[in-house]
């Protein structure tokens, strides 16, 4: 469960925040970071099963979908000002 | 690390087991779709043989606006060197019914083609990716299938360390569960690009309905503004309410073969025709290149305008030629069978890897063991997934010839064909004991396959003798490939034969391959 959601979510965060922050067209960058999600997706499912225990590999994924939905946030405001 | 790889280990098994006979179904018919032309084209056996069509587009717009002035949207598939036949679609706003309609046009007369009604190579090619589901479900399935499938790749490379020694290691006379683990492992590493490729590239084509979060936060939900702005798709633009004639199609298409410098059209696409905003875009061909639908042109639908011209570079070059590396539409026909057999060594190493499940888990006669629920339930799913599916396939293609031509709704009996077919296979596969199940299934494959080519010559197909002789090569392929199908499953069948009538044997060579095992470990062991 922990890989499937998780590592779902931590691949549509990467998707979303390439999409926003890469330095380039935005149709580009939205290209770019879907495309990649994919790969985030089964790399985190990977990640999830090495981890020792499923506490740890939870914690790892909140924090690091965490960080990233921080990233689109600040994205958001700095866009918004 | 050894923990690492034993948690790999168990997930490369269970997320293989879980999605398995989903994954076989989705290998087999897909790759099977690498022919869908080819397979079109022996299930229509009334149409001649691909003959000039050089006013094919011109023909086909004067049907369109004889059948519907008033569509919204018209597209149309131009015929090339693997399809004779010029597709048509009809899209409308309310009003006038149906909403969507398609048809079929003979290329060179203009009229609508007069061979049977059926869904041909298409079938097999929607079922790969929508399951014949309505609505996104079977897509969303198919999408988690394909994730899970790059899953089990990956940890199936990591719980697999010597990769290029087993590269030359089969046993097939040792234990079965030794020869299965040996045919699974050369079927994966053989073609393991191809497995990671075509695996990934399938996710890229529909990964806008699985990820669309990127679109999302980059275009704050509006998709279709993406899609246009990175010239994805054309929304059609409102109706004026203005009637104005279209521009004739001639000059455009001339003026996009110069800027194609000769690479053949693919598709028209006519946004509000008849109105005054309407609007005339032009794709290539999929034959030309490797990225898919990578250039097109759009004109004003009134006065012939050039509006724009898309060669798209970076990011979406990149997406169309992994999009266009999945459909494999640029291939010639050696590249093709590659394709071809590289999608059969993917349906073989999954198949494979659901019997390997069966066969470690097999309760051990001497223990006098029954196999529990779960176990026969696998290795029921088992036969009607491995077997049970070609033989749907099978009698689709026996449906084809046998379901009468006049019959009204005859694509649908087809189909309906296909999944009866494969429901009597799962019934069979649940109340037959396995090893008969298994042998009984192959033997009804081997007969169906092996004898296509003569139903084929028999009810109006063009017999394989006259295809060779007269160099119809598609034809000819397509009865070779049915027959070269039935003996492969003449081989399995006759191997179980064998298996079933010696049992004994068997066990006998198992017990010895596991000292020769036993053995080759020691030697492993002295050498590190």
């Amino acid at each position: 469960m922990v890989a499937v959601f998780g590592g779902y979510a931590l691949a549509a965060a990467v998707g979303a925040c390439l999409a926003v922050l890469l330095p380039i067209t935005r149709s580009d960058a939205v290209l770019v970071g879907t495309l990649a999600s994919g790969l985030v997706y089964v790399a985190s499912v990977i990640w999830v099963f090495a981890a020792a225990s499923v506490r740890r590999a939870l914690v790892r994924l909140i924090l690091s979908v965490a960080v990233l939905g921080g990233g689109i946030l600040l994205s958001r405001l700095a866009a918004g000002q | 690390m050894g923990s690492f790889r034993q948690s790999m280990a168990w997930l490369h098994t269970w997320s293989g087991l879980v999605v398995g006979w989903l994954l076989f179904a989705i290998f087999l018919t897909g790759t099977a779709s690498f022919f869908r032309q080819e397979i079109s084209l022996w299930m229509r056996p009334e149409l001649p043989a691909p003959g000039n069509a050089s006013d094919a587009a011109a023909l086909a717009l004067d049907r369109l606006q004889l059948i519907a002035p008033d569509a919204r949207r018209w597209l149309v598939d131009l015929p090339d060197e693997r399809d004779p036949l010029t597709h048509l679609y009809v899209w409308r706003d309310g009003g006038r019914l149906p909403a969507f309609e398609r048809e079929a046009l003979d290329a060179a007369t203009g009229q609508p083609s007069t061979a049977r009604a059926t869904y041909g190579g298409d079938f097999l090619y929607y079922f790969h990716f929508d399951l014949h589901m309505p609505s996104i479900w079977g897509r969303l399935i198919v999408g988690a299938a394909a994730v899970t499938m790059l899953v089990a790749l990956v940890s199936g490379v990591i719980i697999h360390r010597r990769i290029f020694r087993d590269f030359f290691t089969f046993r097939p006379g040792s234990a079965a569960r030794r020869a299965w683990l040996d045919g699974h492992n050369l079927l994966a590493v053989l073609a393991l690009p191809f497995h990671f490729v075509i695996t990934y590239t399938g996710l890229v084509t529909l990964m806008f309905l699985y990820m669309p979060w990127g679109i999302d936060a980059a275009y704050m939900g509006d998709r279709q503004a993406f899609l246009t702005e990175a010239s994805l798709a054309t929304s059609s633009p409102p109706a004026a309410g203005v009637p104005a004639p279209l521009a004739p199609i001639g000059p455009l298409l001339e003026r996009a073969s110069r800027r194609w410098d000769g690479d053949a059209l693919g598709r028209i696409d006519v946004h509000r025709p008849g109105d005054a905003n309407a609007l005339i875009e032009l794709t290539v061909s999929g034959s030309a290149g490797l990225a898919h639908r990578h250039r097109q042109i759009t004109f004003d639908g009134v006065t012939g305008a050039l509006l724009i011209d898309s060669d798209p570079g970076g990011a979406r070059e990149v997406y169309a030629v992994l999009y266009g590396l999945h459909l494999g539409r640029f291939a010639d026909p050696p590249l093709r069978w590659l394709y071809f057999v590289s999608g059969l060594a993917g349906t073989a190493m999954i198949g494979s890897g659901l019997v390997l499940w069966v066969a470690k888990r097999r309760p051990k006669p001497v223990e006098g063991g029954r196999a529990s629920f779960g176990h026969r339930l696998v290795e029921a799913l088992n036969i009607a997934a491995i077997a049970g599916l070609p033989i749907a396939v099978a009698s689709f293609f026996w449906a084809n010839r046998l379901v009468p031509v006049g019959l009204s709704e005859r694509a649908d009996w087809e189909v309906g064909c296909f999944f009866a077919a494969w429901a009597v296979t799962a019934g069979h596969a649940a109340l037959r004991p396995p090893a008969r199940a298994w042998l009984e299934q192959f033997t009804i494959a081997t007969l169906m396959f092996a004898l296509l080519p003569l139903l084929n010559g028999l009810t109006g197909g063009t017999h394989l003798v006259d295809s060779l002789s007269q160099g119809r090569w598609v034809l000819a392929g397509f009865d070779l490939a049915m027959l070269a199908t039935g003996f492969g499953f003449a081989g399995v069948a006759s191997v179980l034969a064998r298996r079933a009538r010696a049992p004994s044997k068997i066990r006998e060579g198992a017990g010895r391959s596991g000292r020769e095992r036993m053995g080759a470990e020691a030697i492993e062991r002295r050498s590190r």
